[in-house]
Parts: C-alpha cells; sequence; structure tokens
C-alpha cells in the first residue's frame, strides 16, 4: 500500500467514523462557545458535556467493521468499545470539572472540556488506526491534548514542570517511536499494519525487524506508563487538576491496549492463542510483571496521595500488560476491558475524593490530608471504596477484576515456558497487590484514621460529590462481574 | 430452603450495619443494638449445634448449592455442619461478650457498624463451601479488623493495624493463586474419581430417578459393559457395595474438590506435584491467623493494640479461622500432603506451645502475657492437626472452643482491669481480690481454665490433643514435649494471678476500684457457666464435632491407602 491510499476513503465508509466526526466538530464547537455573544466557560462546559453524551450515544449506534480493506483507520468492535469508554471517561471528567470547587471557576476551566475532549478524540483515533502514519498522527493528537490538560493550572510552577516534563517525555517517546517506524516501512516496504503482517509472513526480516517493532512499541509504553517510560506520571499527576489525573492516568490507556492489541493482530496475524514457542507473549508477561512489581514498590513509600496513585497506575497497566501473555483471546480482551472500566471508576473515584479533600487540605500530601474524614465524612468514605477496590479487596468491582483477569492469566496453562510466565506473572501481581494494599492504606490511613493537626470546620456543599457518588455505585454494582463480562465478551466478538 | 436459613447469618450483620447507620448518634442506644443484634445469630447457632448434638453424625444439618455462574463453576454453596454449627455458636456469644463491653472513645456509629461486617465476614468463612466466595468473605474481615485497631486501639495502634494487614492479606495471597492453580489442574474434560462409601452413606441425597446423589453429583458404578450408570439409593444398605464414582469437572466447590483428593495427589503443575505446592500455599493462609509458629509476629503487638472488645473478638473467634480453614478446606484435599508432613507440622505445633508459654511467663504486660499464652494454647490446635487422627482432630476443634472460652475470658478480665487502673504491668496491681472478689474469682476461673485444670472445658481439647497426637507415631515426640506446655501455662497463670490477686494491697488508690459492673458480669458468666459444663460434660460438644473429625480421619486414612 502507498501513501495515496490513505486519502481513499470513500463516503459510505466515512459513516464508520462517525463518533469521531461529530466529535471533530463539536470540539471546534465547544472552542468557539466560549467567545461567542453570551457565551463563557460554563456555556462550554455544558457544551462539552452534551458534545460527550451525544457522542457516547453515537458510540454504542456506530457500526463497526469486521473486514480489513487496507484503510488507515478501521473501526472494529474493540474501537467501539473504547469509543464508549472515552465519552464516559469524558462526561464524568467534565461533570467532575464542573462541579469542582476549585476548578470550575478558574479562566482556564472551558479550555479544560474542550482538552478532554481532544484527548477522547485522540483515543478514539488511536483505536482505529490500522496504519504507522494514522496511528502516529493519532498519537500525536491524543498527547498534544494531553499536554494542555497537564499543564493546565498555568502560572503555577508546578503544574508547568508536570507539563514540561510530560512534553519532553512525549516528545522523545514519539521520536523513538517515528525512528522505528522508518525503519520498518524500509524492511517492509509498508506502512500498513496488516501489509507488514504479510510481509513478515512471507518469510521477511522477521527477525530483523523485530527491533524496530519493539522501538514502535515505545509508544505505547509511554501511553501506558509502563517501567521505564513511568517517569512523567507521579509529576503530572501531582501538578494537573485532580479530575484531570483521573482521566489521564485511564482512558489513554484504553486506548494505548486497543492499539496494541490491533498492532499484535495484524502484525502477527497467524499467531495462535497459547502458541508456544514464540517469546513475544513471553516478553510482554514478564514485562507487565516487572512493570508492576517496580510500581507496586515505588508507590509504597511516596508520601503524596497522587503520587501513590500515579505509581499505582504503573503497577494496574503492567498487570493488565500480562493477561496479553496468554495471547489475544476474546475472553482475556473481555478481561482487559472489565479491568479498564472497573479501574475508570475507581481512579475517578479516588482523584474526584482527593479533589474535594484537597479544598480544605490544600494539598495531597499524606500529613496534610490527615483529619480529613472531620470535614468530608462522605467523601472520606467514598476514597476509602474506592482504594480497597483498587487494592482488590472484596467485596469490591477491583477484587471481581482481578479475578477475571488472573482467570485469564492462569488459563494460558500449566505447563511449558508460557505456563511458567503466567505462574511468575500471577505470583508477581499478587505480591504486588500487598505492596499496593500497603500504599493505599497508607492514605485511608491519612484520611481516615488520623487525627490531623488543623481544626478547619465541616466542609459543605455537594460539587461534585454526585460524580462520586455514580463512581462508588458502579464499584459496588460491578462486584458482580460475571454478566458484564460475559456481555463485554459478546460485544466484543460482534 | 436450607440456604434461605442460613442466609440469617448474612442479613442480620447486613441489615444491622444499615439500621445502625440511621440510628442517632448515641452511644448507649448504639450498644444496646448491637447486643440485640447478636442474640439471634446466638439462637439460631445454638439451635443448629443442638441438632448437631443429637443427630450425632458427620452429615450436613443444612446445605444448599445453587449454581450461579456455571460455566466458570462458581455456586453459591453455604453448609453448616458439626463443626461449623459448634464455631458459629462461640462466635454468636463472643458478640454478644464483646458488644457488652464495647466502649468506643468517639465515632461509636462507625465502630458498631465495623464490628457487624467483621462479623458477617466471619460467619460466611464458617458457612461458604465455595472457594471464591469463601475467599470473598474470608477477605472482607481485613478492612473492618484494620480500622477497629487503627482508629480505637492504644498507642500505638496504627503501626499494629499495619502489621495485621499486610500479615494477613499477605498470607491469603497464595490462598487465592492455589485456588486457581486446583480449579486449571483438573482436566477441562472432567474427570472420574472413586468415592468412599462411607462418605456417600454419610452424605447421600436421593435423587429425582431414586440415584443416589453426594454433593450434588452422581453417583455412578461401572455396569457389565463398563459404562457408568447411576447407583440406585436402594442398593445403599447392601453388604457389599461395588465401587461407586462420581464426575467430577472444574469448579471452585470445597466440597467437590475434596472428593477430588486422590486427583491432586497425583496431579502436575509446571512439571512439578501440584500436592505440596498447593498445600503450603495454603496452609501459610490459615496459619497466619491461627497464628502457627513462625507466622505469629503480628499477634501480640495486635492484642496489646486493640480495645479490650476487639482483642476479645480477635482471640475468641478470628484465631479459630485458621483452624477452621485447614480442617475445611487444606486437610480433606491433601490427606497425603498431612501424613507425609505431620512430624514437621507437629514441630510447628510443639514450637508454639512451648516456645508460646516461655515467652508468656517473660511478659510484664498483662495483654501481652494472654496474646502470648493465646499462641501457645492455639499451638494444641496445630498439633491436634498434624497428629489427623479422630482424637487429634477432634481435640483440635474442641480446644478451639475451650481457648475462644479463655481467652475471651482473659482479655474481658484484662480490659475490666485497665478501664479501672490505666495501666496492665503484672506488677503493678497486688491484693485486687480484695478489693474486687467478684473479679477475683471469675480471674481466678479463667486462669485455672487457661492452666487445663481437669473438669474445666481447657483440660478436655489439651488431653485429646495430646493423647491423639501419642497415638500417631510421627508425631509422638511432639506430644512428649507439648505436655510440658500444660505445666507451663499452670505456671505463667498462676504467678500471674498470684501478683495481680493475692498479696497485701501494692496500691492505696486501688482500694476505690468498682467490682465487676453487670454489664461485665453479663459478658463473662454464660463463658465461665459453658466452660464449667463443658468440663464436666464434654460430650454436649464432642457428639457434635466427634462424628464430623471421625469421618475426616476416615477420609484422611482412605485416600492415603489408594496411593
Amino acid at each position: 500500500m502507498d501513501l495515496a491510499s490513505i486519502s481513499t476513503l470513500m463516503p459510505r465508509e466515512l459513516s464508520l467514523l462517525l463518533p469521531e466526526i461529530f466529535l471533530s466538530g463539536g470540539l471546534l464547537l465547544v472552542m468557539v462557545a466560549e467567545f461567542l455573544p453570551g457565551g463563557g466557560r460554563r456555556t462550554s462546559q455544558a457544551m462539552a458535556l452534551l458534545v460527550a453524551l451525544c457522542t457516547l450515544v453515537l458510540s454504542f449506534t456506530a457500526s463497526a467493521t469486521s473486514v480489513r480493506q487496507g484503510y488507515a483507520f478501521e473501526p472494529d468492535m474493540l474501537t467501539r468499545w473504547v469509543r464508549v469508554y472515552a465519552s464516559l471517561g469524558s462526561i464524568l471528567a467534565i461533570a467532575a470539572m464542573m462541579g469542582s470547587a476549585r476548578w470550575k471557576n478558574r479562566a482556564e476551566s472551558g479550555e479544560g472540556a474542550m482538552l478532554v475532549l481532544g484527548v477522547a478524540l485522540g483515543a478514539m483515533l488511536f483505536a482505529s488506526a490500522t496504519n504507522l502514519l494514522a496511528l502516529l498522527l493519532a498519537l500525536e493528537f491524543l498527547s498534544l491534548s494531553s499536554y494542555g490538560l497537564a499543564g493546565f493550572r498555568g502560572k503555577d510552577s508546578q503544574a508547568a514542570e508536570a507539563g514540561l516534563k510530560y512534553v519532553l517525555y512525549g516528545g522523545i517517546a514519539s521520536a523513538i517511536s517515528l525512528f522505528g517506524m522508518s525503519h520498518v516501512f524500509g524492511m517492509t516496504g509498508s506502512l500498513s499494519l496488516s501489509e507488514i503482517g504479510q510481509t513478515l509472513a512471507m518469510g521477511g526480516p522477521e527477525k530483523a525487524v523485530l527491533v524496530p517493532l519493539l522501538l514502535v512499541g515505545v509508544a505505547f509504553g509511554y501511553k501506558l506508563s509502563l517501567v521505564p517510560f513511568h517517569f512523567w506520571g507521579p509529576d503530572v499527576y501531582q501538578g494537573c487538576p485532580p479530575v484531570a489525573a483521573g482521566f489521564l492516568s485511564t482512558v489513554p490507556k484504553a486506548a494505548a491496549f486497543a492499539g496494541l492489541i490491533h498492532a499484535l493482530l495484524l502484525v502477527f496475524p497467524s499467531w495462535t492463542p497459547l502458541a508456544q514457542g514464540s517469546s513475544l507473549p513471553i516478553f510482554l508477561g514478564l514485562y507487565g510483571a516487572v512493570s508492576t512489581v517496580v510500581g507496586a514498590v515505588a508507590a509504597g513509600v511516596q508520601k503524596d496521595a497522587r503520587r501513590i496513585l500515579a505509581f499505582s497506575s504503573t503497577a494496574n497497566a503492567g498487570t493488565m500488560l500480562v493477561v496479553l501473555s496468554s495471547w489475544i483471546t476474546l475472553e482475556a480482551v473481555a478481561a482487559l476491558a472489565f479491568f479498564l472500566i472497573v479501574y475508570l471508576f475507581a481512579n475517578f473515584a479516588a482523584f474526584i475524593a482527593l479533589d474535594r479533600l484537597e479544598t480544605t487540605s490544600g494539598s495531597s500530601r499524606l500529613d496534610e490530608l490527615a483529619g480529613s474524614w472531620k470535614r468530608r465524612p462522605w467523601t472520606v468514605m467514598a476514597l476509602a471504596l474506592a482504594l480497597v477496590s483498587l487494592a482488590g479487596i472484596p467485596p469490591l468491582a477491583g477484587f471481581s477484576a482481578k479475578w477475571v483477569l488472573l482467570r485469564e492469566v492462569l488459563r494460558a496453562g500449566t505447563d511449558g515456558a508460557l505456563g511458567m510466565v503466567s505462574l511468575v506473572a500471577s505470583i508477581a501481581i499478587l505480591v504486588s497487590s500487598v505492596s499496593l494494599a500497603w500504599a493505599y492504606l497508607r492514605i485511608l490511613r491519612a484520611t481516615a484514621v488520623d487525627e490531623g493537626v488543623t481544626s478547619t470546620p465541616p466542609a459543605s456543599g455537594i460539587g461534585n460529590g454526585w460524580v462520586l457518588a455514580v463512581c462508588s455505585l458502579a464499584l459496588l454494582g460491578l462486584a458482580w462481574a460475571f454478566p458484564v463480562v460475559e456481555f463485554l465478551r459478546a460485544t466484543l466478538a460482534g | 430452603m436450607d440456604a434461605i436459613i442460613l442466609s440469617v447469618f448474612f442479613a442480620v450483620p447486613l441489615l444491622g450495619a444499615a439500621l445502625l447507620g440511621l440510628l442517632p448518634n448515641r452511644d448507649s442506644l448504639l450498644r444496646k443494638v448491637s447486643i440485640v443484634l447478636s442474640l439471634p445469630i446466638l439462637g439460631v447457632a445454638l439451635a443448629l449445634l443442638a441438632l448437631a448434638v443429637t443427630r450425632q453424625d458427620a452429615g450436613f444439618l443444612l446445605r444448599e448449592r445453587i449454581p450461579l455462574v456455571p460455566s466458570l463453576g462458581i455456586a453459591w454453596h453455604v453448609g453448616i455442619d458439626g463443626l461449623s454449627a459448634a464455631l458459629l455458636a462461640l462466635s454468636g456469644l463472643i458478640q454478644f461478650a464483646a458488644a457488652m463491653v464495647s466502649a468506643p472513645q468517639g465515632r461509636s456509629k462507625l465502630y458498631h457498624i465495623l464490628v457487624q461486617l467483621l462479623f458477617l465476614g466471619v460467619h460466611g468463612t464458617f458457612l461458604l463451601l465455595d472457594a471464591v466466595f469463601f475467599y470473598v468473605f474470608w477477605e472482607v474481615m481485613l478492612v473492618p479488623m484494620f480500622f477497629l485497631i487503627a482508629i480505637w486501639g492504644g498507642a500505638e495502634r496504627k503501626a499494629a493495624a499495619v502489621k495485621f494487614f499486610v500479615y494477613t492479606m499477605g498470607g491469603s495471597v497464595p490462598l487465592l493463586l492455589a485456588f486457581f492453580l486446583l480449579h486449571f489442574s483438573v482436566p477441562s474434560q472432567g474427570l472420574m474419581v472413586m468415592v468412599r462409601p462411607a462418605e456417600v452413606r454419610e452424605q447421600m441425597a436421593i435423587g429425582s430417578q431414586g440415584e443416589v446423589m453426594l454433593y450434588d453429583l452422581p453417583v455412578l458404578r461401572v455396569d457389565a459393559e463398563g459404562n457408568p450408570t447411576p447407583f440406585a439409593a436402594a442398593r445403599m444398605g447392601d453388604a457389599s457395595l461395588p465401587d461407586l464414582y462420581v464426575p467430577l469437572a472444574r469448579s471452585f466447590d470445597l466440597l467437590h474438590w475434596k472428593l477430588l483428593a486422590p486427583w491432586w495427589s497425583q496431579a502436575t503443575v509446571f512439571g512439578m506435584a501440584l500436592m505440596p505446592l498447593a498445600f503450603w500455599m495454603m496452609f501459610v493462609a490459615f496459619a497466619v491467623k491461627i497464628p502457627a509458629f513462625p507466622l505469629h509476629a503480628w499477634l501480640p503487638h495486635a492484642h496489646v493494640q486493640a480495645p479490650t472488645a476487639i482483642s476479645v473478638v480477635l482471640a475468641g473467634i478470628l484465631l479459630k479461622l485458621g483452624v477452621y480453614g485447614l480442617l475445611r478446606v487444606v486437610w480433606p484435599l491433601f490427606p497425603g500432603q498431612v501424613i507425609d508432613s505431620a512430624t514437621l507440622l507437629a514441630a510447628l505445633g510443639a514450637v508454639a506451645i512451648v516456645w508460646g508459654g516461655f515467652a508468656a511467663l517473660g511478659q510484664s504486660d498483662l495483654k501481652r502475657l494472654v496474646a502470648y499464652s493465646s499462641i501457645s494454647h492455639m499451638g494444641f490446635c496445630t498439633l491436634g492437626l498434624a497428629a489427623a487422627n479422630t482424637q487429634g482432630l477432634s481435640g483440635a476443634a474442641f480446644q478451639c472452643v475451650s481457648h475462644g472460652l479463655s481467652a475471651s475470658l482473659l482479655f474481658l478480665l484484662v480490659g475490666a482491669l485497665y478501664e479501672r487502673a490505666h495501666h496492665r504491668r503484672v506488677d503493678g496491681f497486688g491484693g485486687i481480690t480484695q478489693i474486687m472478689p467478684r473479679f477475683g474469682a471469675i480471674f481466678l476461673f479463667a486462669a485455672m481454665l487457661g492452666a487445663g485444670l481437669p473438669g474445666l472445658a481447657g483440660f478436655v481439647g489439651e488431653l485429646s490433643v495430646l493423647l491423639g497426637g501419642w497415638a500417631n507415631p510421627a508425631t509422638q515426640w511432639a506430644a512428649f514435649a507439648s505436655a510440658s506446655g500444660v505445666v507451663l501455662s499452670a505456671g505463667y497463670l498462676l504467678w500471674t494471678v498470684q501478683r495481680v490477686l493475692y498479696g497485701p494491697v501494692r496500691h492505696e488508690e486501688h482500694r476505690s476500684f468498682k467490682d465487676l459492673s453487670s454489664a461485665e458480669l453479663f459478658a463473662t458468666v454464660p463463658m465461665v457457666a459453658l466452660s464449667l459444663l463443658l468440663g464436666l460434660w464434654p460430650s454436649v460438644l464432642q457428639n457434635a464435632l466427634g462424628p464430623v473429625s471421625a469421618s475426616l480421619s476416615a477420609h484422611l486414612g482412605w485416600v492415603v491407602g489408594l496411593r
């Protein structure tokens, strides 16, 4: 396939990208809404929320393709799922931002809502790209919006540091990725993932192309904040508004996993689940295990609630990667999707709760969060729910997600190198879960147990509390995972 | 129907927690409601225990299996037999006593709600026969207990709570992994496994076609053509039965896993034998809870820091869950490993008994002393389990109940003393019995109970364990060494009694202490009466525990005989 064929999408095929096209239009509208007569940041926020809601509905109804025709963007059932996920995340993020006592009245809050939609659009495109160039463009779109969202508190030095770190890391990751892509193109003569796969299958330079492919993978590692591409996480999560952190830690991950799954399936079409002897699944399993352990250990020594959540996001991404070590079965993808959904609600709940608590404590440092239960008992209770769920302790949704995921990891079999990897990875996940639980527990100890020194009066105001309540109810409801996992499996099958 | 009756044990704590949440925040009211909430549990559990005592067989009194996710082999499988009925009755009594003496300093609504959630976990663990739900309820206890110690405990409460949490969660990690290994080591097409005829007799139900059912599985025999056919219930009375089989699929059912015991001993994972791997992974989870040597380090710290009522719950019932887990989950699954490791397991028990006893001798803090004596007394449970014969197993179960009574009594009394004196130093008291005669009498009784005085409940369990241990050649020397534990416990408890209760009144300000209040008497006197009853008439409890233990012991012998 040559570059020209990217532009050969027919109008009929364009309808496949309806949610993305709608979201692009909505994005432009939100951008100008603030400057229209009678408009303001509230108008643009409300409009952004409306756009996100419409996108959610469109994502459910839009059709998907199961036939690969070589186009640059080919949305399939997995893309559909990412669209739903990204719109849901945007709704939660914008709603929480609108209700946040600290953020809703800031001058930049209208732009914040717009940037959230930008990240969602980038995520959706990334999840449907089947061409190296399209992947890169989607990645850049996703990243540029994320940089804006991360450095959102423009004048604050911490935020500026976060934004800058993010941009530098992102730029380097993209550059390495692009470098890898140029080699892949040079060796296989194609940018289309499926054509690359065909070339490799016909006895192409399989060994030689592996290194460039790994370089392309750096972009995924960066988006998933896997070790060693995770160093931007803690600073960004600490520097940006908590609600944005909740968004940035979830939606780009879903997109990156969808992109990764597409890439693996298209480049290695002949591989079957539980294939023995292929080294990539083993690599994915071990790599995920290493990320899990490093993230969990690092989370244990942090003194700031948001940094703990940042390192835990690295650990969780590693855990999710491990499930691909049994290669890409429908069940494995459904388990991954369920884990991501639970992670969305738990992470949003945790960050919204922190947003509310920080309104009075002024900081997310553990020692300053002490005594939060006196000021906002319900918020602390919701935070406890979110953290217990993240720690994977029953009977909350986090446990069900961990259970479903582990089941798929261990299904890989009980013999051979792959079975050994699945065992090692499961042990790594479970041992890390103790370290992670200990880290979350320290947040809980500060907020729910410690007396604290300040005698701030109890805080009032619902604000974004209802978004928090929705997330908490979801964590309780999703505890009974099986119907949801079964539904995901059925819908992903098409 | 059975599941509906047993749902009392889930509904009362859940609805109780909701009710407590709605009530006005008044300490006395919340406490009264908590006391009332313990009564239905105690009542239903005692009724079931009475049923078990009169029936005197190893069968389940109530059991129901409701498949929830058949494709994954997950079912809501609840059941109660003599062992779980006895421990649930103990749990009800402990909950009642703990509610009587609960005195949270502030945030009392949260305190009472957390206690209800804690007992929800306890009840679920005793009742569930499905590994997934068993694990869920096992872990449900973790978070409430953490907060109960961390918020309402002593000066070092937060460190103690974290230690408790990390130990217990670390212990349960291999448990979950082992459950998965067991699940996946069964071939996906299922297995036919031979069953023990006596077990079929004990537990059988009759299906709609008049065929024999065992744990909701059809019992099959091989007919003349070599095909498996259902076995008619009418033929169960025959003098000689043919070899009987059940078809088993991948599941998480603990009773089905018990039937798979012959399979586990030959299955392999990753080229290694499954049995030792899974056995030790699961053993660690439960041994942390008991706590068996060398996984006991969290206990003294947690006990000293926990508030009185929570110490009572911890010693009275939570430690028993470890023994229960071994009896219900680990021992039935891996008889071969139990027999192979008997010497090592018995050594763990003996070390805990002797070392815990010496450690208790050296303590200057009363609560620490009782905590170490708990480690020592729970060592008898480990020893009884290691012996794996009827006497050893029933002794371990009996010891659970008697230690539940003695340790709870001691913690209640130490707590009462601390409330008056605001310290717990053994050498900081003297002549207390002159000031508080009722306290003195009950304290002396509790010490005698702990020391295993004949005629009291503590004697029965320990003697049974020692006899069982002596009868098994592999554990004989450990039983011999452990007998010294009885002397040690007499030593440290009587020495404590002497220093605290007798002699001249060393501190004049102690003369103002009031004797035990009516609430404290309500909490302690039932335990005193029960210990006396069980000591003088052990068969009241033994008739419930004995058949279950005998059946388990027979199962162990049968499975090992198949090797």
